[in-house]
């Protein structure tokens, strides 16, 4: 194997973990709020790989479907909080996963009668051939992937960090119960914490549109989000975004080195033995909740 | 605020009802009021998951032809009763359709599955009951050897004639190093076994073989492996979308060599998904993607037209696939069994039937079977297409 | 003047036979009481008789599931506890509650976020009154609340409740926890608020403290009120003596 092929391993790793980093986001933001594993977050992002198509076909520029297709998953994400998640807010943690479960089945029998079965995709973004880095290449939608997801990572920071709502959002995670002491809501927040997971959701579906937009994609998508954020610690934004790419580099060295029929195993194992020696994640902090 | 949640709660199960009633509807066709008794046959397709491009075509084609029938009568005053099912593109649920379809509609024939994999699992189920079964898949071993699968019968060509079709091309090119990508399923496996078996013979090198999964959307991992072992050409043995997603990474890593897929690509969807990483792609397939350059003179040439127009007409804005036409000869095949079984048709003597069809221009070729082949087709039954502006056209070289 | 009026005006808030659960469990009974606009008010009660369930009830924190609770002339009962601090009804409570990962300014921020984008501009100058009212936070307001010390948390705390605006402010133990030096510092702050026209409801274990420092009280015990009137006369009640001022009996 030479450098070059190496350096492919890694870029083509890195390009797919940009993509479950995205979706581990949404995961960790649901999760912190709420406390609830969010297993519609996979079929987030199939909406809006759908949407995208969808608003594409009908003739809107690019930024205009992007904008469209990430805020109708947001108002979907809340829709969904507000008519399965608020009225059942008090049953457990568990049922409340169930829930999420029957949703995200919900929601793909929903988009298989709407689009169908047949795999759709939109033009990339950009055209042009594909683009070389120390011997690898990266078509470029890839590095709109990888720019999505620093975009959410900014657009987070700045949200959190900065805005006294984010604030508000970040107490609700810290200490619910002085939250609602202090005025804020936390439904809203799970409120907001569902539009904001589906938004980052779908944004990864949009610039995944290029390559594949089907009602069934959302699961696959889904575990391996999940992965990353459980390997994050499920509370961390980088602690996530470091596991997706791992998740990313893990599964593109497992392809070439093991098979491909091990991938999803590789990523399942990373995560059990992460588990196992340290449960709290490679990233978590026990204790202390962090956005 | 109550009174909105709980409208926003009725449309979400209204949507749920339509989705749960279309299902159901989907895969039965209503009752005749005929006064004789209509024959019942069965057929399982994938028509979701993976293999839904394989499966939608199939199931349209078939139940296209049993509507013709009926609309002319039916056979000797019977209608045909076709029931459908889904197995979503996996062979356990294939395995308790053949089952439901066996015991509870008490079918008479079964057409499907789409894939070899939930073919296979079918087979062991029509052989204990003894129904006749006609599948559209690749694989040969689903009817191989013919003396263990009395009951089995396939209209797809078998993977060792397009290994046989693809080797010949190869060798006619002076190619003798070529890269094998299978997809890891049994149509991919199967596809490798056969090539393996005579790529030997015909001094051909298989340099490396790169498998990956039918639900994978990136092939570089494996393409930069391809690139390093340095062969002539490469050969995909997959369906779309993951034989598309094989064309886009071949592209992103620049790769020169000629891209040799396999038949299953012929449909409109490994275009559609790839883009313009399709172009230059060459594959062999039946005729029918070809039949508008076909001659005149070719046995196939009006049993594939008419079938063009009649899809075309039926399925508007839906494109013509190979796959399409396995399931129309399957159904072809099982209906003229019917025929020439009189009034009181039996599995058995379908099944006898089947085994007599001989010089029998279908979609996919001619057949002709034998109490020792169960699928009759032979290499004339392959064209090479190549893919140019996105469009299929005949390869002549 | 009308009477309505008056009454309306005085009675800050009132309590009507109010009965909380926890789970199955009564915790507390036919509870009856109020508060004057103004006025110091101690609740004393032994571990576990029910002050903080109270407190949770009065911020709908804990479902009331009989009885009344009125605020300001409206009824509050089972409002969400975001409802009832815009209001004018502020609790710090018995643990805190601060948000550690958060700095010591956007805890108090956040003390006003009911009306924080409607009053951006007042809200600033407030957080300066604050932080002269709780000198000890100055210079600090960068820091992770997480970091500071007991006596300065609890500061926090209560900075943060007022940032709220409260017309009633409910302070749960207050004193727990702390030097007796702070503990005086803090309950110095109480009666300053007082002059500033803020009413307090203070729930406290130092019945001797609490006693000391408000107008009347209410004693609870195992969630009935057994005993109140004006806070000089129970600290002399031999009844308080012996429960609560570990003096003995007569
Ligand atoms: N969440 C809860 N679930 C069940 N029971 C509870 C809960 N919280 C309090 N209790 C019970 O309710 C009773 C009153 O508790 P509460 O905390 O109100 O007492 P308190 O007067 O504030 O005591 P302390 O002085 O120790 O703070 C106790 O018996 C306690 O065990
Ligand atoms: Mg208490």
């Amino acid at each position: 194997m030479d450098s070059s092929s190496l350096m492919q391993y890694i870029l083509t790793g890195l390009a797919q973990g940009g993509l479950y980093a995205l979706i581990g986001l949404g995961f960790v933001l649901i999760y912190n709020v709420t406390g609830i594993i969010n297993f519609v977050q996979g079929e987030f992002v199939m909406l809006g790989a759908m949407l995208a198509v969808t608003y594409e076909r009908m003739g809107l520029p690019l930024p205009l479907v992007i904008v469209f297709a990430v805020v109708s998953v947001a108002l979907i994400g809340a829709g969904l909080e507000v008519i399965s998640i608020r009225p059942a807010r008090r049953a457990t943690p568990l049922t409340l996963i169930i829930i999420t479960i029957g949703l995200s089945m919900a929601v793909r029998g929903i988009a298989l009668l709407i689009w169908g079965t047949d795999p759709l995709v939109i033009p990339a973004f950009s055209g042009g051939g594909p683009i070389k880095i120390l011997g690898g290449a990266l078509m470029p939608q890839q590095f709109w992937i990888l720019g999505a997801t620093a975009v959410s990572v900014l657009g987070l920071y700045i949200f959190l960090d900065l805005t006294v709502m984010g604030k508000a959002f970040r107490a609700c995670v810290i200490n619910k119960m002085g939250a609602s002491l202090m005025g804020i809501s936390p439904r809203r927040m799970s409120t907001l914490a569902f539009a904001l997971g589906a938004a980052v959701g779908a944004l990864g579906g949009v610039v995944f549109a290029p390559t594949l937009a089907s009602y069934d994609m959302g699961m696959a998508l889904g575990v391996k989000g999940f992965v990353a954020a459980v390997l994050g610690g499920l509370t961390s934004v980088p602690g996530v975004i470091l596991s997706g790419f791992i998740v990313g580099i893990g599964e593109s060295f497992g392809t070439a080195f093991i098979s491909s029929g091990y991938k999803d195993a590789i990523s399942l194992f990373i995560l059990l033995l992460v588990l196992l020696v340290r449960p709290q994640g490679l990233f978590g902090i026990y204790g202390g909740k962090r956005v | 605020m109550k009174k909105r949640m709980l409208m926003l709660m009725s449309v979400v199960l209204v949507f749920v009802l339509v989705f749960v009633a279309g299902c159901g509807s989907a895969s039965t066709t209503a009752p005749t009021s005929n006064e004789k008794k209509p024959f019942v046959i069965g057929a399982v397709f994938d028509i979701t998951g993976p293999a839904s491009s394989l499966g939608i075509p199939e199931k349209n084609s078939a139940q296209m032809l049993v509507d013709q029938i009926n609309k002319a009568g039916g056979i000797n005053g019977h209608k045909v009763d076709l029931k459908i099912l889904d197995d979503k593109s996996t062979p356990a649920e294939a395995a308790l359709d053949i089952k439901q379809l066996i015991e509870q509609d008490h079918v008479l024939a079964v057409i499907g599955a789409s894939t070899s994999g939930a073919s296979m699992s079918m087979v062991p189920i029509a052989m204990d009951k003894q129904i006749p079964m006609v599948s559209a898949a690749a694989s040969a071993a689903i009817v191989r050897p013919a003396s263990d699968h009395k009951w089995i019968f396939k209209t797809a060509q078998p993977d060792d004639l397009v290994a046989k079709v693809v080797v010949t091309y190869l060798k006619a090119h002076n190619i003798t190093s070529v890269a094998f990508m299978p997809v890891n399923n049994d149509f991919g496996n199967s596809g490798l076994k056969e090539f393996q078996a005579q790529a030997g013979a015909a001094g051909i090198n298989i340099v490396t073989v790169q498998k990956f999964e039918a639900s994978d959307t990136d092939m570089t991992a494996q393409l930069t492996k391809v690139k390093d072992a340095k062969p002539q050409a490469v050969i995909v043995w997959s369906t779309p979308p993951s034989a598309a997603y094989v064309a886009k990474s071949y592209k992103q890593l620049g790769l020169t060599m000629p891209q040799i897929q396999s038949h299953g690509i012929g449909n409109k969807s490994f275009i559609d998904v790839a883009g313009d990483a399709a172009n230059g792609v060459i594959f062999p397939a039946g005729k029918l993607l070809a039949v508008d350059t076909l001659s005149a003179s070719d046995p196939q040439k009006s049993v594939l037209s008419k079938y063009a127009s009649d899809y075309q007409a039926a399925f508007p804005g839906q494109a013509l696939s190979t796959f399409g036409g396995h399931a129309y000869d399957a159904t072809n095949m099982v209906l003229d069994a019917l025929k020439a079984s009189g009034d009181n048709p039996t599995a058995s003597s379908i099944r006898d039937q089947l085994e007599k069809i001989s010089n029998y221009p279908g979609i996919t070729g001619v057949f002709n079977m034998s109490p020792s082949e169960h699928n009759g087709l032979d290499t004339s039954s392959m064209v090479w297409i190549k893919i140019a502006n996105g469009k299929w056209t005949l390869d002549q070289n | 003047m009308r009477p309505t009026w008056a009454g309306r005006c005085s009675s800050l808030l009132k309590l009507e036979d109010v009965e909380v659960y926890h789970g199955q469990s009564l915790v507390l009974k036919a509870i009856s009481l109020h508060v004057q606009a103004g006025e110091i008010i101690a609740l004393v009660g032994a571990n576990g008789s029910g002050k903080s369930t109270l407190m949770g009830a009065l911020t709908g924190l804990n479902p009331v599931r009989r009885g009344k609770v009125v605020f300001l002339g409206q009824d509050i009962t089972n409002k969400q506890p975001h409802r009832i601090v815009a209001s004018g009804m502020s609790l710090v409570p018995e643990r805190r509650e601060i948000f550690n990962a958060l700095t010591v300014e956007d805890n108090l921020i956040l003390g006003a976020y009911h009306r924080y984008y409607r009053d951006k501009k007042n809200i600033r100058q407030e957080l300066q009154n604050v932080l002269d009212m709780f000198p000890a936070l100055r210079g600090k307001e960068k820091r992770l609340a997480g970091a500071l010390s007991g006596g300065e948390q609890q500061m926090l705390a209560m900075g943060r409740g007022l940032m709220s605006n409260p017309r009633l402010l409910l302070l749960d133990e207050p004193s727990i926890g702390l030097a007796p030096l702070i503990i005086q510092e803090i309950f110095k702050i109480l009666l300053n608020l007082k002059e500033l026209g803020t009413t307090i409801m203070l729930v406290e274990q130092n019945a001797q403290l609490a006693l000391t420092y408000s107008d009347r009280a209410y004693v609870l015990e195992r969630g009935e009120l057994v005993l109140d009137g004006a806070s000089s006369a129970l600290l002399k009640d031999p009844r308080i003596e012996a429960a609560y001022l570990g003096k003995k009996a007569l």
